[in-house]
């Protein structure tokens, strides 16, 4: 038996391999392969966790479900994800993703943003393709489902812009967690609970139940992710380290930083994230990277992770606490932990 | 009195327990770097407080968003319920509007179909007017009950019938039903598997409705039923003519 240090990447790879597989499905060369499909592909096969359709999956099974009956839905999870991911790093202006130049660095963004819309599409087609597998009434349903988690993500990615774009300077912490919730958690771990779980009981379950718990475990995620980007190991990372610091990304850590530095510093900092992108110096981007570690924005962020992260397994111990026992349920479990863990 | 001194318990480290939650998932020692005023016991303790107000920071947020779901479901409801004197129930409504998406859903698939392929794929689709009920692929030694949910085109209704599925091994129960079959004197014979020789599952029934409750579909699966798939076909009684399949999945030991 797996143990919960080895069990969540065992089954990540196993889980992420088969979705690979269907994936391919809607990655075929067509025409115009070289200016659509080619850069279609560039993203998935970059690789990636596969956390999201890893959960999907998982929670199905751990509910009852055939593991073919929850593969197209976590295909489209997986499709989606890297559509957000391309106009992501548009709207970001990101240089680079998953170790490599991002599509917009490497085409330009009027061919990113078409890929993006792209792969949009195809994880319809997924979706819609679901109908062979779970019939109309339940295809349409996890379509339903599909379609609130796009709209919370979009909704959550709009906050976000808006406040760079306002230079807000005043947020909340529990600004930040609203602002999570839509842009993060819906899509990365509400929405494959919820789906998995209603791909298994046919509608048999009350899909709210799922929300506290994928919100705490997806908020846990993404603070988790935001420290990476300060602190993380850049061949592991993927991303260009202190990117988050570059494109004024109102993290925690920053969030902190902006409430407990003095008011002159608070002054340089609005100045700072006033500026464009690329007007950015390194030697400014140096400067608040200092300033967090002087105010303790890593640990202060750190602490507020694992509080939700022990949310996140009260919460899994109340949903799934009438589930028999299985590999796919401690694989949830432990993703909990996982999640405070990978470098 | 002694003038030997008295012995007396030391002076403790501490008088409190050891809360610290960051070291629930390894935190201490993690290589975090130490900032300015963070090393002593206040840092720490900031920090420990950093975590339960996240914890209740949490749940006010998720539980608001909540909140706000629930509200507008009930606008929603009161809204849509009013002028038809109907009931205030939510998730009926939700269910209605989920049916009626998925009568729209089903013809606009039809539709899809016919257009690109021209040629329905109809024989992994359930039967688009009928009922369906699925009990989940899990050992089950007790009773269990499932509720047929899917309806069909508009005059579906919710065709409710019980099962109780004993079996040793993980076993799925797929049912479907044609409208209004839940209604009728209903027969089901042995589920065959596609290999003739392969033992049929013989102890299955339908007990027809009593007083209300909905009729109640009975299976047992022997313990040494072979794996695969097994599938029977549902007879009224009356007219004898198909009022529905059953097919049941044995997982392998």
């Amino acid at each position: 038996m797996d143990t919960a240090a080895t069990l969540v990447p065992t089954v990540l790879k196993e889980y992420g391999d088969i979705t690979r597989v269907a994936l391919c499905d809607y990655l075929r060369p067509r025409e115009p392969q070289r200016h659509l499909y080619n850069l279609v592909a560039d993203y998935p096969r970059r690789g990636g966790r596969m956390l999201r359709p890893s959960l999907c999956i998982a929670t199905a099974r751990a509910f009852g479900a055939h593991l073919e009956d929850a593969v197209r839905s976590a295909v489209a999870l997986e499709l989606l994800h890297n559509a957000f991911l391309v106009h992501d790093d548009v709207e970001d202006e990101s240089d680079e993703r998953r170790g490599r130049p991002t599509l917009n660095a490497l085409h330009g963004v009027a061919v990113a943003v078409n890929v993006g819309d792209a792969l949009t599409l195809l994880a319809l087609r997924a979706l819609i393709d679901n109908r062979n597998t779970l019939g109309p009434w339940l295809s349409m349903r996890v379509l339903e489902e599909a379609e609130r988690m796009a709209r919370e993500s979009i909704e959550g990615q709009a906050i976000e812009l808006g406040w760079r774009r306002d230079n807000a300077i005043d947020l909340r912490d529990a600004d930040y967690l609203d602002m999570v919730l839509k842009k993060t958690c819906w899509y990365t771990t509400i929405y494959p609970s919820r789906v998995g779980a209603l791909i298994a009981t046919r509608g048999g379950v009350d899909l709210d139940r799922f929300l506290r718990f994928g919100f705490f475990l997806g908020a846990a995620f993404q603070i988790q992710d935001d420290m990476l980007n300060l602190r993380g190991d850049p061949a592991r990372y993927g991303k260009e380290l202190n990117g988050d610091i570059l494109e004024g990304k109102r993290t925690l850590m920053l969030i902190h930083l902006l409430r407990e530095a003095t008011g002159d510093e608070r002054a340089r900092l609005a100045e700072l994230l006033s500026q464009p992108r690329a007007a950015r110096k390194i030697a400014d981007l140096h400067w608040i990277r200092e300033r967090m570690d002087v105010y303790g924005c890593l640990d202060y962020a750190g602490s507020v992770a694992h509080g939700l992260a022990g949310a996140a397994l009260h919460e899994f111990s109340l949903l799934y606490a009438g589930l028999r026992e299985s590999r796919d349920k401690r694989f949830i479990e432990a993703l909990v932990t996982w999640v405070l863990e990978r470098t | 009195m002694s003038a030997r001194k008295r012995i007396t318990r030391p002076q403790l480290e501490r008088t409190e327990p050891m809360r610290h939650w960051p070291t629930l998932f390894g935190m201490a020692g993690s290589g975090a770097p130490q900032t300015e005023g963070k090393a002593g016991p206040a840092g720490r303790r900031s920090l420990n407080d950093a975590v339960s107000r996240s914890v209740d920071l949490g749940y006010r947020v998720i539980d608001e968003y909540i909140r706000q779901g629930q509200r507008a479901a009930q606008r929603f409801t009161d809204r849509s319920y009013s002028t038809q004197a109907m009931t205030g129930d939510v998730q009926e409504l939700a269910m209605r509007v989920g049916r009626y998406a998925s009568e729209f859903a089903a013809v606009w698939f039809e539709l899809m179909q016919a257009a690109v392929t021209g040629v329905a794929q109809r024989q992994t689709a359930p039967p688009s007017n009928g009922a369906r009920a699925t009990a989940p692929l899990s050992p089950s030694t007790a009773p269990s009950a499932a509720q047929a949910t899917t309806p069909g085109y508009a005059t579906a209704e919710h065709a409710r019938v019980r099962i109780v599925m004993t079996s040793l091994r993980p076993a799925e129960l797929s049912l479907d039903l044609r409208p209004d079959a839940a209604a009728r004197p209903l027969l089901v014979h042995a589920l065959r598997a596609v290999d003739p020789d392969t033992p049929r599952v013989t102890d299955v029934v339908f007990e027809a409705a009593v007083n209300g409750d909905p009729p109640t579909l009975r299976l047992r699966v022997p313990a040494d039923q072979p794996a695969g798939v097994y599938n029977a076909v549902i007879v009224d009684a009356e007219t004898s003519r198909p009022a529905g399949t059953i097919s049941l999945r044995i997982a392998p030991e």
